[in-house]
């Protein structure tokens, strides 16, 4: 067992960091290598005019000297009931991403809201929310989406587009032609309802959902093997081992929020909380799900078949465990899993505790057909098993046969009418296939958030509102039900919403039968009365939906379902699966963890989010193994072409450890052409690359040809490339502390222990030499974090909510490659190990508050103090921008403004910002303040209640409030017994850069993996 | 006149039975002058310059330094406008050419001071014919200096009073504890001390010039500024008082300026910055690139202003004599960095010193060793040292070699510090190469400005040492 004490093992973050390459050596000395190659111009491609321009202007603007244009401002005449100017206000609603619903709490100031966060009597969302929730608020505000409805690319209203859209629909129908509404995935039950009215009431009509993401692998494999013909939403929290084949259930599966939290509640391994798990990853693409792997094994796409069935032979054959008809358990006799050598250790976990095999969403039918069979064999599927079939995702049942249907229908040319209604069919079809498809309807209508790139080839076009300005419903994966309710009126005023659309164009169609649904929120209403309220138990129903506005969710018990595993459709695909495994290049084309499925490409906030993976923003990218990358003569930032059967385009080579051999993995939701000015030119749109309509995210074959042209990367780690320290090792001791669970278990207070104190670990008397004297905190609070690495996924929730709460700017990709990205918690990246498939370590890093802090004593204007609760206090007003308290800064947290970034915000945008949280001018520096704002009026609430200090658990940092995996705990460590002093007693608690004194207040637990037998 | 031959060397290397020089050291020393300059040559040369036309090379050249300046003015007020983000500095890397710039300019200024106070005080004569100018030399690189603190903060609108403890009525004060402003201090007591010295010791020549002056303009300013000197014996012996009291207070400043300068790095945790032996080793880098400086100025100057006579073959090599020895200190320094590097065990020390040798600037760390170690090796040969020529082009490479000094230290240690993750480079962008440009050209055309419109040399003061001028105890 190795002691990663001792060991001295070797910490990198990248290929080049490694290599010796002459090659990169010489790039590197290339000294202005991106000036002027990258999209959207920058400071340093200003032409002389502009410049001149600028000069002129900005002396003029000094000459004429300026007021701020009077503004009048009214206070309320009357106050609304429940508002307070300052005082925030919280509403429940709730979020929905494909088929998963969640319920979330949304923080309204003034009447607009400015944050989200997830709802803590939700109990899929537990408080806990993601960077997609995060972000969503961003997208209300977002100016590119404040339009007109058009008419042939003229001005018009709702209501005149409803009857041009009525007028053609009884055009088409006259003609013999049909009505089609294409919708996108979703969680309504009253969506559902207002769906099947639409084809029972208007003529010809059928909805059709063809969503961007398209994968009903699972759901296909489900219903011929269990009869259920949807998701299943295991619960990760009753597992004790876990084999994860290409799944990233924690990171771009729309179910991951609930995943992590199931999955780190058993990861970390003090006493007193369950087991920790065991986690197997057999990937071919490297996901954040397979960087949390205790153990990860990289297999080609043609070879996880081949894994499955040496798993399925493992235990059915080798074991002779039980669950397999006989016929089933013969064709496994032939597999060999000779191949794998990790499979009996695999097995013995397996089969010691309670398990599961997760199969990636991407996969196909056979693949997941395996999964089941697996799954039963281990006896995980079953009410009250990890795989409760009463736990499906609502409405997630296989499209596939309705998507196949309508491609003929149209391919007939039968279809009259196209109703494109939240779908970017034009962005997100096969190649081809949406122009033959256009070419054939007479009439094409869109319904959307943004004038995207299928608004541009319709005649109409009605831009709809928001789901934090619309009232709707959802249904959760447990059963229960919540409303959706408006946070605020449409910002632009007259705008429907996508239902009430639906039914403005069905009433001027069909007058008679929607006369009664005078809009989507009385027809929500009316169905929570009918369906809801009696399954409820309550009687008055205005109460029932006060409350159930008041609580976000409604508890609803799903009905008791029992699945026997048919197994006799399984044989065909264990053939298929036999027979399968191609061989050759293979493309992963797989959703984006920042931008999922464009939807939201609009948004800075996702597209500077960087990849947890390869760190990368504002670029989907070919990512590759070195070894695929040597084979095919390409370096990182080398343009191949890649061609499938569907289509070709150009993508940007990216070298990441841990990828299979032979395969090449990008990601959706990048390359949107229109809807927006943030998303253009960002990436390249590799939808089309999929030739199968119904199968929008897998592998598939793909030729690969060098361009010979170069494409800058802008990663927010390794901004170049790095070369030179590979002739010393760097001692990262100090940096990353891990070690095993036996280890762990085995000496928990020696593994980690330190040679200096750490708080909470060691009393005050303890404390290493310092000339200068000690601050005291004896009197009120004094702040403190503890991070826990062993939980942390690196799923970035706590980014985005940082940048929400903070007002923290985007930059631009010109920017983040001159490493001046503004985020104030980044997700550190280690890797350690085999350097084709290295084990990770993630550290989330923000300003560690440190009693000495090097900061403070440098800053010649004391614009950065320490506070008497232990904060490192930031005064933007006072703040020149000398960047010495950035320099002398061991961690590198803080974030310098080089220039104004908020200069291009435009409205509405300004109304994202958080009251609370000044919003800096260029000049100076900022950082994190331990979300001081939200201290301050817990302090407030205090007082007024007539406390002197806050109770545990009072504040939240917006990053611990946010993060799934309850790995960051905020605190009072004054407080011996608040949950934060408790945390940072622990024998895993260590000090980042320990040795130089300065007394972080974060005390960072180390990573405990949990591996069998073999080292870290 | 004696003449410096060897034979008379010998002739005179005498030393009698009590220990004493038979011969007094100012006549078996290489003479000051060239030929036998009387005293009204002195004035005549000095004067001459101020009162002559400017040549049509002196208008070429201060329009070329002076559009440069102007451009640099220019980029600097685009820098204001639009951000520091016109600059490449970063993160990790928040400071980069301007502190580069900074304590290149500053280094600059310390040949004036060392030559004009401590050789002053030690009696050093050779020092009269170079020291004008030198100290000149020091006010200028310190006016380019001072730019630079002032518009590397991303605010400079209130940095200029916001880093002076000025009373006001929030009682909000500086921060005492901070390297910065003690740079604050440093620095402007630097200005103003060398900037009074300097004044100083133009009086009696202001007063030479009003005395000569026939142009009713000048005469009025020459009255002005000579502030009513009479040559009288009260005039000297109040001036030689004055003169010697700025001196010492001088003094100090040439070791505490760059000291304090140092500080801004020593006192920071940064592994290549928190080094104990920066003061001494910054203390003899700005004498060695001060040294550098004034000879890349002198042997053009002496050439232009014809002032062979005053500042002779033996000026230029004492100057290369205290460059080859800060040269060795700063040689020195830079190995005892590597060695306490290794020796201190301390693995992120030990990691900066690596990847500045082999790391991605290595370029600029080999630059720098070549230009400040390698090359002033060649001054241990006296032909070398007496070679104009050589001199100078040696003294360029001085220049660079201190520039990249400052930038390795600045750039290579931020660059990658403790964290990996928040590792970057630095590339520098126009506005960068612009606005230092523009300070080379602000020196450049100070200096001309100053060759020309102010006497070049301390007239009272080499007259001093002319032969004859002290008939002393040369005839015991």
């Amino acid at each position: 067992m190795a002691d990663t004490r001792s060991t001295g093992k070797t910490y990198w973050k990248s290929y080049e960091e490694l290599s010796k390459d002459p090659a990169l050596m010489k790039q590197l000395h290339n000294e202005f290598p991106e000036n002027g190659s990258a999209p959207g111009g920058s400071v340093g491609s200003m032409t002389r005019r502009a410049f001149m321009g600028l000069l002129a202007a900005s002396t003029a603007l000094a000459a004429t000297g300026c007021r701020r244009p009077e503004q009048e401002i009214v206070p309320y005449v009357r106050k609304p009931e429940y508002l307070t100017p300052g005082i925030a206000n919280f509403f429940t609603t709730a979020f929905t991403r494909q088929n998963f619903a969640a319920g979330i709490l949304v923080e309204s100031r003034e009447g607009r809201p400015i944050k989200i966060e997830g709802n803590d009597r939700c109990p899929v969302s537990a408080g806990k929310s993601n960077h997609l929730m995060q972000a969503s608020l961003l997208s209300l505000y977002d100016p590119d989406r404040i339009l007109r409805p058009t008419v042939n690319n003229s001005d018009s209203t709702p209501l005149n587009a409803y009857r041009r859209i009525a007028d053609a629909v009884r055009e088409v129908t006259a003609q013999g032609k049909t009505v089609r509404i294409l919708v996108d995935e979703h969680a309504s039950p009253s969506l559902q309802k207002l769906y099947s009215d639409l084809e029972r009431f208007l003529p010809e009509t059928r909805v059709v959902t063809w969503p961007a993401i398209t994968a009903y692998g699972a759901a296909e494999a489900n219903a011929r093997l269990l009869g259920v013909d949807a998701e299943l939403v295991p619960d990760l929290g009753k597992a004790g081992t876990i084999l994860g084949v290409d799944a990233d259930f924690l990171g771009t599966d729309p179910t991951s929020l609930w995943h992590i939290r199931r999955f780190a509640s058993r990861r970390k391994p003090e006493h007193g909380t369950p087991e920790m798990n065991r986690f197997y990853a057999v990937e071919s693409a490297v996901s954040t799900t397979g960087s949390n792997a205790d153990q990860r094994i990289r297999v080609k796409p043609g070879e996880i078949d081949a894994f499955l069935l040496a798993l399925l032979h493992e235990l059915v054959v080798v074991r002779g465990v039980r669950g397999l008809d006989a016929e089933t358990t013969t064709m496994l006799h032939g597999v060999t899993g000779d191949r794998f050598p990790e499979m009996k250790r695999i097995a013995d976990d397996l089969l010691r505790s309670p398990s599961v095999v997760m199969i990636g969403r991407h996969l196909p039918e056979h693949t997941h057909t395996l999964g089941i069979l697996c799954n039963t064999v281990l006896g995980a599927i079953g009410e009250g098993c990890i795989l409760d079939p009463r736990r499906t995702l609502p409405f997630s049942h296989s499209k596939q046969r309705a998507i196949t249907e309508f491609r003929k229908e149209l391919d007939r040319g039968d279809v009259g009418v196209l109703l494109f209604a939240g779908v970017n069919s034009a962005y997100s079809m096969p190649a081809g296939m949406f122009r033959s498809l256009s070419s054939r309807v007479l009439y094409r209508f869109s319904l959307s958030l943004y004038a995207d790139e299928t608004s541009k080839v319709c005649s109409i076009f009605i831009p709809v509102n928001h789901y934090l300005e619309q009232w709707g419903d959802v249904v959760l994966f447990d059963g229960s039900q919540a409303i959706v309710q408006p946070l605020i009126a449409p910002l632009n005023e007259g705008q429907p919403s996508l239902p009430d659309a639906l039914i403005g164009i069905a009433r001027a169609v069909s007058e008679e039968h929607f006369a009664d649904v005078p809009n989507y929120y009385e027809y929500v209403r009316a169905r929570w009365e009918s369906d809801v309220l009696p399954r409820s138990g309550e009687t008055s129903f205005g109460s029932f939906w006060t409350e159930a506005l008041r609580n976000g969710t409604v508890a609803l018990t799903a009905p008791s379902t029992s699945v026997t595993v048919n197994a006799a459709p399984a044989r065909d695909m264990i053939r298929t699966a036999l027979s399968s495994g191609n061989a050759g290049m293979m493309l992963g084309v797989l959703p984006s963890h920042s931008l999922d499925d464009g939807l939201y490409a609009n948004l800075g906030w996702l597209m500077e989010l960087p990849d947890p993976v390869t760190k990368a923003t504002w670029d989907n990218l070919a990512v590759m193994s070195r070894t695929t990358a040597g084979a095919l003569g390409v370096e990182k930032g080398d343009v191949i072409r890649v061609k499938t059967a569907a289509g070709s385009t150009h993508l940007p080579v990216f070298i990441q450890p841990g990828m299979a051999d032979d395969v090449i993995l990008t990601h959706t939701g990048f390359g949107r052409t229109e809807g927006g000015r943030v998303l253009a030119g960002q990436g390249v749109n590799v939808f089309p690359l999929m030739p199968e309509a119904g199968r929008s995210i897998g592998y598939v074959s793909v030729q690969v040809e060098k361009t010979g042209e170069r494409y800058p990367i802008a990663t927010t780690q390794d901004h170049h490339s790095l070369s030179g320290e590979e002739l010393f090792d760097i001692d990262r001791k100090e940096i990353v502390k891990e070690g095993t669970l036996e280890d762990f278990l085995a000496n928990p207070a020696t593994l980690f222990r330190h040679d200096l104190p750490v708080y909470g670990a060691a009393d005050a008397t303890d404390r290493p030499i310092s000339i200068m004297p000690p601050h005291d905190y004896s009197r009120g609070h004094r702040w403190g974090m503890s991070i826990d690495t062993s939980a942390c996924v690196g799923c970035n929730a706590c980014v985005i909510a940082c940048v929400s709460e903070n007002n923290i700017p985007m930059v631009g990709k010109d920017e983040v490659m001159n490493g001046r990205e503004m985020h104030w918690i980044r997700i550190d990246r280690y890797y350690s190990g085999d350097e084709d498939n290295p084990a990770t370590t993630l550290q989330p890093m923000l300003c560690q508050h440190c009693e000495k802090a090097p900061c403070e004593n440098v800053c010649p204007v004391a614009a950065t103090t320490h506070s008497p609760e232990g904060l490192n206090e930031m005064t933007y007003n006072r703040c020149v921008g000398t960047r010495y308290c950035s320099n002398n800064c061991p961690y590198k947290v803080r974030r310098f403004n080089y220039l104004n970034y908020h200069r291009d915000d435009r409205d509405p945008m300004s109304f994202v910002f958080n009251p609370d949280v000044t919003v800096r001018m260029r000049g100076v520096m900022e950082k994190c303040t331990f979300c001081v704002q939200r201290i301050n009026e817990a302090k407030y609430q205090a007082k007024n209640e007539g406390r002197d200090s806050l109770r545990d658990g009072e504040v939240h940092t917006a990053c611990q409030q946010a993060c799934p995996a309850d790995a960051i705990v905020f605190g009072n460590i004054n407080d011996p017994e608040s949950a934060v002093s408790k945390s940072m007693r622990t024998e895993r608690g260590y000090h980042v850069l320990q040795s130089l004194n300065v007394i972080p207040s974060i005390t960072y637990k180390a990573k405990i993996r949990n591996t069998n037998g073999g080292a870290v | 006149m004696r003449t410096a031959t060897d034979k008379h060397r010998q002739d005179s290397w005498d030393i009698d039975g009590a220990g004493t020089l038979a011969v007094h050291p100012d006549e078996i020393r290489e003479p000051l002058f060239e030929g036998k300059p009387a005293l009204r040559d002195v004035t005549e040369t000095v004067s001459g310059v101020v009162e002559g036309k400017p040549t049509k090379l002196w208008y070429a050249t201060i329009t070329l330094t002076g559009g440069l300046a102007g451009w640099g003015i220019l980029t600097i007020l685009y820098t204001i406008v639009t951000g520091i983000g016109v600059w490449g500095n970063n993160q990790p890397v928040g400071w980069a050419w301007d502190i580069t710039n900074f304590v290149f300019w500053i280094g600059i200024g310390h040949a004036g001071t060392l030559i004009s106070a401590i050789l002053f005080l030690f009696r050093q004569k050779w020092r009269t014919a170079i020291n004008r100018a030198a100290e000149a030399m020091t006010i200028f690189a310190v006016i380019c200096a001072l730019i630079f603190p002032i518009i590397h903060t991303g605010r400079p609108w209130v940095a200029v009073y916001w880093l002076l403890p000025l009373p006001n009525q929030m009682e909000m004060w500086v921060n005492f504890r901070s390297p910065l402003l003690w740079d604050v201090f440093a620095v402007s007591t630097y200005f103003a001390v060398s900037l009074m010295f300097w004044f100083v010791g133009l009086v009696p020549d202001f007063a030479t010039l009003r005395n000569r002056a026939k142009n009713a303009i000048a005469k009025t300013i020459w009255t002005f500024v000579s502030f009513g000197w009479t040559g009288a014996n009260r005039h000297w012996h109040r001036y030689e008082k004055a003169y010697l009291i700025l001196a010492g207070i001088s003094t100090p400043l040439v070791l505490s300026v760059h000291t304090i300068v140092s500080f801004d790095f020593a006192v920071s945790v940064l592994p290549g910055w928190h080094t104990t032996i920066f003061p001494p080793y910054f203390v003899a880098g700005a004498i060695f690139s001060g040294f550098g400086m004034v000879l890349t100025l002198m042997i053009l100057a002496r050439k232009l202003l014809n002032l062979e006579q005053f500042i002779t073959v033996k000026h230029i090599e004492n100057m290369n004599k205290v460059l080859m020895a800060t040269g060795l200190m700063v040689g020195y320094a830079y190995g005892i960095e590597f060695f306490i590097a290794w020796y201190s065990g301390n693995p992120f020390e030990r990691f900066v010193f690596i990847n500045r040798a082999f790391g991605p600037y290595s370029w600029a760390y080999w630059t720098m060793v070549t230009c400040n170690v390698f090359i002033p090796q060649l001054f241990w040969f006296r032909k070398i040292r007496r070679n104009l020529m050589i001199t100078w082009v040696i003294s360029i490479f001085v220049n660079v070699g201190m520039w990249f000094e400052r930038f390795v230290i600045i750039a290579t240690s931020l660059h990658r510090d403790f964290l990996p993750s928040s590792w970057g480079y630095f590339i520098p962008t126009w506005v960068d190469v612009s606005i230092f440009a523009g300070t080379v050209g602000l020196f450049l055309t100070l200096f001309l400005l100053f060759a020309k419109y102010i006497p070049v040399l301390a007239i009272s003061e080499v007259k001093g040492i002319l032969p004859g001028a002290q008939p002393s105890h040369l005839h015991h």
